[in-house]
Order: structure tokens, then C-alpha cells, then sequence
């Protein structure tokens, strides 16, 4: 490749990330509940902070698989439960309204920290650790205590009866690191070690000891008495309450504009007596469970919810997220693609290796990982090269933009791969033909080579996209609500997440069904010979869905003239 | 522009000059000091064994092979380099496209573009590459194919055609482009013996109309009938060269003789 092809692809590349950016700022805040505050809301009463993500909205972070405390209503679609009820009567206080925004718990300190809310109210438990990344208002008294099957047959009355059992932990929580100590102990009196079931969510834990994989999991007091109630008969408690400390709403460290207010509001709702009532709303101290409550464990399939959710407008929603994703991070992953497989292509060393080491490097590294690299990572660079930590703003990126980048960056590499194939395929007279006719190697590309080598791109190209849609998936670790994440937040508060996983599934093969209509048209419009024998059109729908007969193999090398 | 000022006279008299070119594949010599030279209107015959060095020499005539030393003229320009101080530095892709738009060249193996209908084939070079309009193009390549005897063909797609039609469309397709020069690479060796002919014909009918031509051929018979002047090549050198008459009965070097006798023999 000459220079000037060097430099009209270097100018090629940056449109790229301009059009990608645009998009990007045009999607970045789909992903949050909103829940208003109700018209009726008391005069504020309080100084509202200052420096709010958004003005005259509080932005709540909050892990909400969490009942009673934070749960999704599986009704209304929206956040709700104590600790939600709590925040919003906070922010009525300030003249606030409260948008809560879905966050996975283990990193929610860090999300704070990177901006994404201004506070976070999620069951977290103080601790001296934790003290150190924020600052906290204490609203709520938990300890913590051990769920276990009814009438307790293995006599669990402590941590320390847990050596050699398996227990089932939420991931990130205190009593994780409770478990961790108890482990310890347990090695060190030379008894077997504690077999751990880490989960992201509170209700896929207890979930695991309905099905009897562990024998108890340990949570937060509340959480314990709450799975209690909701499932008269099944579970009992394991001994008693330990390690009592506050659960606390966090903020930034140095907001105190924020803090104050907080704390002004809480206290303020102590002594008009709203405090009270939200605990007795939630049943936290009368045992009174209010409506539209949780679902105990029936272990029954539940038709209704399947059915009431299957053309709910949650999955309808989550369904077009992971559908314009996967176009979007496809699209730019061909295009992406398409450039680093002329660059690697090219003679230049220049060029060269820098496609060879990003194929490389995104290839070679899980997806999921550069995932959470660039939601929770990147904030933390500018600290970690040594420069102003305040720099970190500008690293914080939206989940959506998370993902569309990283889906994108590491398409590009596979597209990059599958299109030099493609390339490589045509037959190198037809690039030597354009030339003696007086074309250039851009317009060869564009007029004889690519479009002969789309034939053989677009059989695994349609593969890639695909795969695209389910791999959307993972962007429910970072809390999108694509179709797998909804089923999972949906499910979790009524433990009818396999019903909802498989009305997810439902959605899913219809995606990838209609993607398999698409394809064969696409494949079919690039065929010069389109009276061919093997005509898809005759290839019935099984066949093409179900993958049952041979594949169409013909390459591009049958179709060049001369062979 | 500058070899036009550097060599004046003698690169303008002729349609083609080299002067000693030399090409190599790794240590392997394919060119070994050619010198050449081609009138207006003269089509010259290059004939040898496999291997000679015939094709890369009508390779590098459009630069489809770099040289790796000698000097090649076009109409007086010089093809695929510029002198800077005296020194051969490459020329742009642009000016090496402009100047084989100027060049036709005609592959032992077609190479149509398959995707492309033979009339798409044949306009578009003219459409993107000389920026004709359409309708202007396809004008011109209706009567092309009328020349070459295929003008009920210009709808259909290359691989439904035979290999003497496909070698057709491609000699059209060069000569939209309406070329100062002709380069035929073994233009009828991939082609059934009873094909041969419609495509030499149109060949024929070409150097009649007074195009520069240079062929790579085996056939002996049409170097003997069309060719004013027929060179023969062996071991990357010009063992031999002259008048058809000259070369074909009275060749002076054995190697010529050796050759012709050969392919008397089949």
C-alpha cells in the first residue's frame, strides 16, 4: 500500500470513531427505571446537593435483586421495595424526583465512585473497608444469619459448622467475606474447607438451596427472615444473628453538600414518623407483607408468568436492545473488519502489525472481559498512570457505550480474519485484470475484488451476527437490559427466572430464525448465477434452521471464469 | 515528461523502447538485458520455449512486474518509474494507473470479472477509470462486441460463455478503453484447439485496423501471417529476431531452429 492509500485509510478509520461516538452519545441513557416522585410530594424541606449528574433528579445506583430492600415489580417493570421507597421519600424531601439505575452489586462502590449515581442505597453493610472508598449514611440494622432447609437437619447454628458443606454466598457481600474468615478457621482446626457458591444475584442463592445444591447461605438478617416468609414450611434459620452493623446509603467521599442533605433528610423522615411506616410497609418488623409481593419457591412451572411475560413490553423492549446492538456492533465490526484486513494484507510492516497485534490481543482475550475492563477499568487509568485522579470523569462510560465498543472492537477482529479469507479467495488475475484496465487498488477493491469476496464473506459473516445476538448476553454483567438481564431481574423477586429465561430463549431463536431468512436473500442477491441448480429458495425451512443437509460450499474460485 | 526531454527523438519514433532490462525472482534471472523496440502500427511476435521470459517481458511492458534495472518507454513516456536526480524511484499509483489505461492487455486466462454481465465487463473501466458516461460507454462497447461477433451476448454472465467468447469479451473490454497498445499474453493457449481460431481472427482483424501490437503466442501460423517483426526468446535473452520470413525459414541461431523445429513436430 502506498502512503497516500496509508493515509486515506487513516482518514477512513476516524470517520469511523466519529460516527461511532455520535451513535453513542445518542444512546447512552436508555438503560435507566425512572420512577418519578408522586405530585403530591411534601415541600422540600431540606438544601438539595449540588453538582447532581442530572439536575433536579437524584440518580440512585441500586442492585435491585434484593427483596425485600430492592427488587424489580414484576407489575410495573419498576424498582421498588424499602430501600427504594426510602431514597424517593429522601429525595421528595430535597425537591428531587429519583431515577434508579440497575447496577450490579460487587462494583456498585466503584460506579459511585465513577460518577454513574450520585448515591447508592443497596443493602450495603458498613464496613472498614468499604468506609474507605465512600462515605455513608446509616440507615438500616442488619447482621447477618444463615438460611437453611426446614428443621435444620444438619444443625447449623454458626459459620463454624460449615466445614466440608456447601453454602451459597451473593457475590461481593460481607457475608462473603464472613465465609472467606470461616474457611479459614476451618483449615486451621484441619477440618475440610467450605465448598462456595458465589451468585451475582440474592435470589439465584436461596434459589440453590431450594434445589438443594447447598445446604445454607448466608445474607443479611432481613433477607433471611424475609425468604422465611415468603416460603412458610421450607426454610428455617440457623442459629442467631451475627455481626450486627448498619447497612448504609453511600456517597462520594467529599460530597458533603450530598451527605448533609442525606443525612438532614433521614433524619427528618425519623422524626415525622415516614421512617417507621416504610418498615412496616415491607414487613421488616411486623412480619405484614404488603401486595403485590414476591412469589414464594412453589417449584411449580409457572404458565401464567411465562405467558404473562412473553409479550410483555419488557421483553419486547429488551428484544429490540439486544436487536440494535447486535446491527450496530456488527455493522462497525465489518467495517472495523474490513481494515484491518487490508492493512494486514498489505505489504507495509507499518500497517502490518499493528492489525496483526490487534487480532492478536482481541481474539486472544474473552470478551466479557474487555467488557468489564472498560466499565470498571478505565475509570480507574488516570489514577493508575499517575495523573490527576479527577481526570477519571472523562473515562466513564455508559453501559451501552461499554458494550457497543467492546462488541465492535472485538467483531472487527474476527470480520477482519473472515474478510482477508474472503479476499484471498478471489483469484489473483481478477486484481491484475482491474490494474492493466487503469483502476486503482482502492477502486479495484471496492468495484471487482470485495464485491466477488462478499460471496464468500456472507455465509460466515451471517454466522458472526448470529452468534452476535446471543452474545449480547453478556451485557447484562455490566446491568443492560438486554433480553437475558430482564429475564434474570424479572424472574429473580418471584424465583421464576427459568420461566423467564425461557421466554428469553423464545425471543432469541426468533431473532437468529428471521437472521437465517435474511441471510439466505443476501446470499441468493450476491450469486451471479441466480438460476443455480442449488437454489435456496428450494432448501426447505429445516434445513436452513436446523443446519440438517450439506452446507452450499461452492467458493468464489468454481465461479471465476477460466477454471 | 521527462524522458520525452531526456531521450527526445528516439523515444517518440517508437510506440514501445527497452533498453536492457533486467528482472529477477530472488537469484533467479527471468530478464536478462532486453532491448526492444516497437513501431506505430507494428505488431511484433515474441515466440520461445516455456520459461524464456516472454510473458514477464510483456508483464513489465504495464508494469503488472517491477524491473530491477533498464529503462521501458511508452509513447515516449517512461513506464512505472520517474528519474530523481538521475535515480529510477517508482511513480505514483496514480500516474501508473493513468498510464495503463493507455495499454490493453489481454490475459492467457481471461480473467473476466465474474460478476459482472460481458457488457458491465466491458464498460467498466470507461465508466470509473476515464469517467465516460454510461450511455456513452455502453455505446461504444455495443459496437465492440458487434466487432468481435458477440452483440447477442451482452447480457449474460461470463461463465456461460465458451473460452473463445470469453477471450472475445476480454479483447473488447481492452479496447473500450481505446488503448494506444495491444498486449496479448498467450491469448489462446487455455483455449480448445477449435476455439483458436475466432479468437486469432479478431486478433488478425485488429492488426489490420493498424494497432500496436505485441503478442505471446505458440502459433506459429498467425507470427508467420500477421507479425512484421518476430523475436525469439530463450534463457531470459533475444537469441534471435527479424522478419517472420527471416525467422521462420531461415533462422540463423540453432537454438531458433531447435525451437521451430519442435513445434513443426506436433
Amino acid at each position: 500500500m502506498s502512503l497516500r492509500q496509508s493515509a486515506s485509510l487513516i482518514i477512513f478509520l476516524m470517520g469511523g470513531c466519529m460516527i461511532l461516538s455520535l451513535l453513542l452519545t445518542a444512546y447512552t441513557n436508555v438503560s435507566s427505571t425512572d420512577k418519578g416522585s408522586a405530585p403530591n410530594a411534601t415541600q422540600p424541606s431540606v438544601t438539595a446537593p449540588q453538582d447532581l449528574l442530572t439536575p433536579g433528579t437524584l440518580t440512585v445506583g441500586s442492585d435491585t435483586t434484593y427483596p425485600p430492600q430492592e427488587f424489580i415489580d414484576t407489575a410495573t417493570g419498576q424498582a421498588t421495595g424499602f430501600d427504594i421507597d426510602l431514597i424517593t421519600a429522601i429525595a421528595q424531601r430535597m425537591g428531587l424526583k429519583t431515577t434508579i439505575v440497575p447496577a450490579g452489586f460487587d462494583t456498585i462502590i466503584d460506579s459511585l465512585n465513577a460518577k454513574r449515581f450520585d448515591v447508592v442505597i443497596s443493602a450495603v453493610a458498613i464496613s472498614n473497608e468499604r468506609k474507605q472508598k465512600a462515605d455513608f449514611v446509616p440507615y438500616f440494622n442488619a447482621g447477618a444469619s444463615l438460611l437453611v432447609q426446614k428443621g435444620n437437619p444438619r444443625h447449623i447454628t454458626s459459620t463454624s459448622d460449615l466445614c466440608g458443606l456447601n453454602v451459597g454466598v451473593q457475590k461481593g457481600t460481607v457475608e462473603q467475606d464472613y465465609l472467606t474468615t470461616a474457611d479459614k478457621a476451618c483449615k486451621e482446626k484441619h477440618k475440610s474447607a467450605i465448598n462456595l457458591t458465589i451468585l451475582q444475584n440474592q435470589t439465584d442463592v436461596v434459589q440453590l438451596l431450594a434445589t438443594g445444591r447447598v445446604v445454607a447461605t448466608y445474607q443479611d438478617s432481613p433477607v433471611t427472615d424475609y425468604y422465611l416468609q415468603q416460603n412458610a414450611g421450607r426454610f428455617d434459620v440457623g442459629g442467631s444473628v451475627v455481626n450486627a452493623v448498619a447497612e448504609g446509603m453511600a456517597i462520594r467521599k467529599g460530597d458533603t453538600s450530598m451527605f448533609n442533605a442525606v443525612q438532614t433528610a433521614l433524619n427528618q423522615l425519623k422524626a415525622d414518623g415516614t421512617y417507621r411506616k416504610l418498615f412496616k410497609k415491607w414487613g421488616i418488623m411486623s412480619g405484614e407483607l404488603p401486595l403485590n409481593r414476591p412469589q414464594g419457591v412453589t417449584g411449580v412451572f409457572r404458565w401464567d408468568i411465562f405467558w404473562q411475560f412473553l409479550f410483555s413490553p419488557f421483553f419486547l423492549r429488551a428484544a429490540w436492545t439486544t436487536l440494535w446492538i447486535s446491527v450496530v456492533a456488527q455493522f462497525l465490526g465489518v467495517v472495523l473488519g474490513l481494515f484491518l484486513a487490508l492493512m494486514r494484507m498489505s505489504r507495509s510492516p507499518m500497517l502490518n502489525w499493528p492489525a496483526r497485534a490487534y487480532i492478536w490481543f482481541f481474539r486472544g482475550s474473552p470478551l466479557l472481559v474487555q467488557v468489564l475492563v472498560l466499565f470498571d477499568g478505565l475509570p480507574r487509568l488516570p489514577q493508575a498512570f499517575g495523573l490527576d485522579p479527577r481526570l477519571w470523569q472523562a473515562f466513564v462510560l455508559g453501559p451501552i457505550t461499554v458494550v457497543l465498543i467492546a462488541f465492535s472492537l472485538n467483531e472487527g477482529a474476527y470480520m477482519a480474519e473472515i474478510i482477508r479469507a474472503g479476499i484471498t479467495s478471489v483469484d489473483a488475475g481478477q486484481m491484475e485484470a482491474a490494474k492493466s484496465l487503469g483502476m486503482r487498488y482502492a477502486l479495484a477493491m471496492r468495484r471487482i475484488i470485495l464485491p466477488q469476496a462478499a460471496r464468500v464473506i456472507v455465509p460466515p459473516l451471517g454466522n458472526e451476527f448470529n452468534n452476535m445476538l446471543k452474545t449480547t448476553s453478556i451485557a447484562s454483567v455490566i446491568g443492560l437490559l438486554e433480553l437475558t438481564n430482564t429475564a434474570q431481574i424479572f424472574g429473580s423477586p418471584t424465583f421464576t427466572t427459568f420461566e423467564l429465561l425461557l421466554v428469553a430463549t423464545l425471543y432469541y431463536l426468533l431473532l437468529t430464525t428471521v437472521w437465517s431468512y435474511v441471510q439466505a436473500w443476501i446470499e441468493k442477491r450476491l450469486d451471479p448465477n441466480r438460476t443455480n441448480k442449488l437454489d435456496l429458495q428450494k432448501k426447505g425451512w429445516t434445513q436452513r434452521v436446523l443446519g440438517f443437509g450439506a452446507a452450499d460450499t461452492r467458493g468464489a474460485g468454481t465461479l471465476v471464469s477460466g477454471h | 515528461m521527462t524522458a520525452v526531454a531526456e531521450n527526445g527523438q528516439a523515444a517518440t519514433q517508437h510506440m514501445v523502447r527497452a533498453e536492457q532490462i533486467v528482472k529477477r525472482f530472488g537469484s533467479l534471472t527471468i530478464l536478462n538485458g532486453i532491448d526492444l523496440s516497437v513501431k506505430h502500427g507494428q505488431v511484433v511476435v515474441i515466440i520461445g520455449p516455456s520459461g524464456s521470459g516472454k510473458t514477464t517481458l510483456l508483464r513489465c511492458i504495464n508494469h503488472l512486474e517491477k524491473i530491477d534495472s533498464g529503462r521501458i518507454y511508452v509513447n515516449g513516456e517512461l513506464v512505472g518509474y520517474r528519474l530523481v536526480k538521475g535515480r529510477m524511484v517508482e511513480s505514483s499509483e496514480a500516474d501508473i494507473a493513468r498510464m495503463r489505461a493507455k495499454i490493453g492487455f489481454v490475459f492467457q486466462r481471461f480473467n473476466l470479472f465474474p460478476h459482472l454481465t460481458v457488457l458491465e465487463n466491458i464498460i467498466e473501466a470507461p465508466v470509473h477509470v476515464l469517467g465516460q458516461s454510461k450511455t456513452e460507454a455502453k455505446e461504444y462497447a455495443t459496437t465492440l462486441l458487434g466487432k468481435v461477433g458477440l452483440a447477442e451476448k451482452a447480457h449474460v454472465y461470463p461463465h456461460k460463455l465458451s473460452g473463445g467468447q470469453q477471450q472475445r469479451v476480454a479483447i473488447a473490454r481492452a479496447l473500450a478503453m481505446k488503448p494506444k497498445l495491444m498486449l496479448f499474453d498467450e491469448a489462446t493457449s487455455a483455449l480448445d484447439p477449435e476455439l483458436v481460431g475466432e479468437v486469432l481472427k479478431v486478433m488478425r482483424q485488429l492488426a489490420e485496423e493498424g494497432m500496436t501490437m505485441i503478442v505471446v503466442t505458440h502459433e506459429m501460423g498467425f507470427a508467420r501471417e500477421v507479425a512484421d517483426h518476430v523475436i525469439f526468446m530463450d534463457k531470459a535473452i533475444i537469441v534471435e529476431q527479424g522478419p517472420p520470413e527471416q525467422i521462420f525459414s531461415q533462422a540463423q541461431n540453432e537454438r531458433t531452429r531447435d525451437f521451430l523445429g519442435m513445434i513443426h513436430e506436433d
